[in-house]
C-alpha cells in the first residue's frame, strides 16, 4: 500500500461523481490526489479537501421543517492516515478533521428562509479534557460548525450537546458515500453506487480504515490472539459504553 | 534586443498609425506595415523571401478583401488562410516558425472568423479593446514575450523536448497529469504548443495564478494593502519565470503553498484559514503591518476566500460561487471559475462570463426570490 493508490482511488472517484452529476468543481479531490500521487512517505499519508460541495434540488423526505426545496451540503476533511502491516491493528488515522454542512433553503411564498445543520465526525484527543463519554471515533451532530451560525437562528429549538455516537472512521471517500447515501434520493445515486469502479473505491477506503475499526471491536467477545492492537485503539477506546466480561 | 514583427492590413498605413503608435517603443518592438499583395503567389513568395527572416512576428487582420491595397488590387483571401499557409510552411521546415495576432474589429471576427482556425494564431485581439495605454502597454508585452518564447520552445524542442528548460522550473513536484499532457504537446509545433500554454496554464489558473488570485488566496487586500509589494518580493522565488512569462506575470501554486507551510512553517491550512487569520499570520511572520485582510461580501458566507467573482473581481470562497457555463471540459489541474451572488443578480461584468453553468439556475431562482429588490431588470 502506498499513496499514490489512494491517489489514484481519489482521482477516479473524483471523476465518476463529475460524471455522474454528483458534483459540479471537484477540484479540491483532484489537488489532493495530485499531493498524494507526488509524495514518497511510506509510513503516512496525508491530504485535505476544502468544501466540497453537493446540492439536492427538490424536497427531501422527512425534512423538519418542511417544503426545504435545495439542500447544499459542504463537505470539508483534513486526515493523516498510517499504513498498516497485517501484524498489528493500528489507528488507521492519526489526524482528523470531519465536517459535513449542511443548508437547506425553505421557499415560501413571500421569501426565503435559511435553515442550518452539521455533522462532526471527531476523533478523540487524548489529552483534552471530557466531560461526556468519548469514542475514539463518533459523530456529533452540531458543532462549533453550527454554533457558528449564531445562536438566534435556531427559533426555539433547544440544543443540547449532542450525543457522540461512535462510528467508524471515514476519508474523504467514505465521507462522500455517507452524505450521497444519507442525503441524496436514490434514484439520483443509484447509478453511481452501481459502478463496480465505485464500490472497488470505497471498498479499499473501507478495508483502510473500517477493517482495523471493526476487528478491535470485535476482539471485545473474540479474542484475536494473533493480533495486537496498537495502544489507544483497543475496543474500549473505540466504543467506551462496551462492558468487559 | 529590439524585436520586429509585420503588420497586414487592407486599410492604409494612416488607419493602422494608431495601434502602430501605441505598441512600438523604441529599442523594444518596431512594427512594419504593409497592405496583403492581392495575389496568392506574391503572398507567398513574400513570406519566403529573405526580408522575411527578419521578422519575429506577424499581425494580421482578419478581413483583407475590404479595401485594394496600393496597387489597386482587392485581395480575396482572408488572415486566416494566410495564417493556415504560413503555418503549412513552417510545418514541412521551410520556414522557421513565429507567432502570429490576428487583429480585427469586433464586427468582422463575429461575421467572418471560423473558430475551428482559432488555433492558428498566438493571439486573438479585438481592435477596439485597444483603446488606453495601459493595454497598449500590456500587448506590447505579450508580443515581444510571445518572440522570446517561440525561441525558448525551439530551444527546448532541440534539447529533447526540455520541459525543465521550457518551464525554467523544477518539474518533479508539479502535478503528474499536467506534467504528461505537456509531455505530449511538446511533440508538437511551437503554435500549438503556445497555444495550450496560453490557454490552459496562463489564462486559467490552477497550476499557475495571477497577482489578484494570489492575494486572494492570502486573505490580502492588496489594494488597501501598502505592504503588498512586500509581501510578494519575499515571494520572489516563486514568481514564474517559464515560457512566455514576460507577457504573463504568474506565480507557481504549488510555490504558493510551500512558501505557507514550509517556508514560513504556518500549521493551518491555507485553503481552509480565514482571511483574518491568514493576514495576522502573515503579519507577524513576515515583520509587516500595513496589511489589511479581504472582507466578507454581503451575501457570502465563507471568508476562506479563493477565487474572484469573474465579473466583478470580488474575492469569494467556491462555495459561495455560481459556476459559469462552459467548463465541462477543464483538465483537472485547473480551477473553475464562479461569479458571485451580487454578480448573479445583478450583473456588473456579462461580457466576462456570458452565461451560468446550466447547474446553477435552480439556485438562481432561489437567490431571486431571496433578494426580491434585486433582481435584473430585463
Amino acid at each position: 500500500m502506498n499513496c499514490q493508490i489512494i491517489a489514484s482511488d481519489i482521482f477516479d472517484f473524483a471523476e465518476l461523481l463529475a460524471s455522474h452529476n454528483i458534483i459540479q468543481d471537484a477540484k479540491s479531490l483532484y489537488d489532493a490526489s495530485a499531493k498524494l500521487q507526488s509524495s514518497q512517505n511510506v509510513a503516512e499519508w496525508t491530504y485535505e479537501c476544502g468544501n466540497l460541495k453537493f446540492s439536492i434540488e427538490g424536497a427531501v423526505a422527512g425534512t423538519i421543517p418542511q417544503q426545504i426545496s435545495l439542500v447544499e451540503i459542504i463537505f470539508s476533511i483534513s486526515t493523516i492516515g498510517i499504513f498498516s502491516n497485517d501484524e498489528i491493528c493500528r489507528n488507521p488515522l492519526s489526524k482528523l478533521n470531519f465536517d459535513i454542512e449542511l443548508e437547506g433553503l425553505r421557499e415560501l411564498e413571500d421569501r426565503i428562509d435559511n435553515y442550518f445543520a452539521s455533522w462532526h465526525l471527531d476523533k478523540h484527543i487524548k489529552s483534552s479534557q471530557c466531560y461526556y463519554i468519548h469514542p475514539e471515533y463518533h459523530l456529533t451532530f452540531g458543532g462549533n460548525k453550527l454554533e457558528e451560525k449564531g445562536v438566534d437562528n435556531f427559533g426555539s429549538t433547544l440544543i443540547l450537546p449532542a450525543p457522540r455516537v461512535a462510528y467508524p472512521p471515514m476519508d474523504v471517500i467514505l465521507g462522500i458515500d455517507f452524505i450521497l447515501q444519507n442525503y441524496f434520493p436514490l434514484e439520483k445515486i443509484s447509478r453511481l453506487l452501481d459502478e463496480s469502479k465505485y464500490k472497488a473505491i470505497v471498498f479499499n477506503s473501507q478495508q483502510r480504515l473500517w477493517k482495523p475499526y471493526y476487528l478491535s471491536l470485535s476482539s471485545a467477545w473474540n479474542s484475536l490472539p494473533n493480533t495486537t492492537f496498537e495502544q489507544g485503539f483497543e475496543h474500549f477506546n473505540l466504543n467506551p459504553h462496551i462492558h468487559q466480561a | 534586443m529590439e524585436f520586429k514583427y509585420l503588420y497586414i492590413d487592407d486599410n492604409s498605413e494612416d488607419n493602422a498609425k494608431g495601434i502602430i503608435t501605441g505598441l512600438q517603443k523604441e529599442a523594444e518592438l518596431s512594427i512594419d506595415f504593409d497592405n496583403p499583395k492581392g495575389d496568392w503567389e506574391k503572398e507567398r513568395e513574400r513570406i519566403l523571401s529573405d526580408e522575411f527572416k527578419s521578422y519575429n512576428g506577424l499581425i494580421l487582420d482578419l478581413n483583407l478583401e475590404e479595401t485594394p491595397n496600393k496597387e489597386k488590387e482587392t485581395s480575396h483571401y482572408k488572415g486566416s488562410s494566410l495564417a493556415q499557409e504560413f503555418r503549412n510552411l513552417s510545418k514541412a521546415g521551410t520556414i522557421k516558425e513565429i507567432p502570429i495576432i490576428l487583429l480585427s474589429a469586433t464586427v468582422n471576427l463575429q461575421k467572418y472568423f471560423d473558430r475551428t482556425n482559432e488555433d492558428l494564431f498566438d493571439l486573438i485581439v479585438s481592435r477596439e479593446k485597444l483603446n488606453d495605454a495601459d493595454l497598449f502597454i500590456s500587448m506590447r508585452q505579450k508580443l515581444i514575450s510571445l518572440s522570446i518564447g517561440y525561441e525558448l520552445i525551439s530551444k527546448c524542442k532541440n534539447e529533447n523536448n526540455n520541459l525543465k528548460e521550457l518551464f525554467k522550473h523544477n518539474l518533479d513536484k508539479e502535478n503528474i497529469r499536467f506534467l504528461g499532457e505537456m509531455r505530449t504537446v511538446i511533440e508538437n509545433p511551437a503554435h500549438t504548443i503556445s497555444n495550450f500554454v496560453i490557454k490552459n496554464l496562463l489564462t486559467k489558473s490552477g497550476i499557475l495564478i495571477p497577482e489578484d488570485i494570489l492575494a486572494t488566496r492570502l486573505g490580502i487586500n492588496c489594494s488597501k494593502s501598502e505592504d503588498w509589494q512586500k509581501v510578494l518580493e519575499k515571494l520572489e522565488n516563486h514568481i514564474y519565470k517559464g515560457v512566455f512569462s514576460e507577457g504573463w506575470k504568474r506565480w507557481w501554486m504549488s510555490g504558493l503553498e510551500n512558501w505557507w507551510s514550509s517556508e514560513l512553517q504556518i500549521e493551518k491550512s491555507l485553503r481552509s484559514t480565514k482571511a483574518n487569520d491568514k493576514v495576522n499570520l502573515l503579519k507577524e511572520k513576515l515583520e509587516l503591518s500595513e496589511l489589511v485582510p479581504l472582507g466578507k461580501a454581503e451575501k457570502s458566507k465563507s471568508e476562506t476566500f479563493w477565487t474572484n467573482c469573474v465579473g466583478s473581481g470580488v474575492a469569494i470562497d467556491t462555495v459561495d460561487g455560481l459556476l459559469i457555463s462552459g467548463q465541462d471540459n477543464y483538465f483537472p489541474w485547473q480551477d473553475k471559475c464562479y461569479i458571485s451572488i451580487d454578480e448573479a443578480l445583478k450583473p456588473k461584468g456579462k461580457e466576462k462570463w456570458k452565461k451560468l453553468s446550466p447547474s446553477e439556475e435552480f439556485k438562481l431562482e432561489l437567490l431571486k426570490k431571496q433578494y426580491p429588490n434585486e433582481r435584473p431588470a430585463r
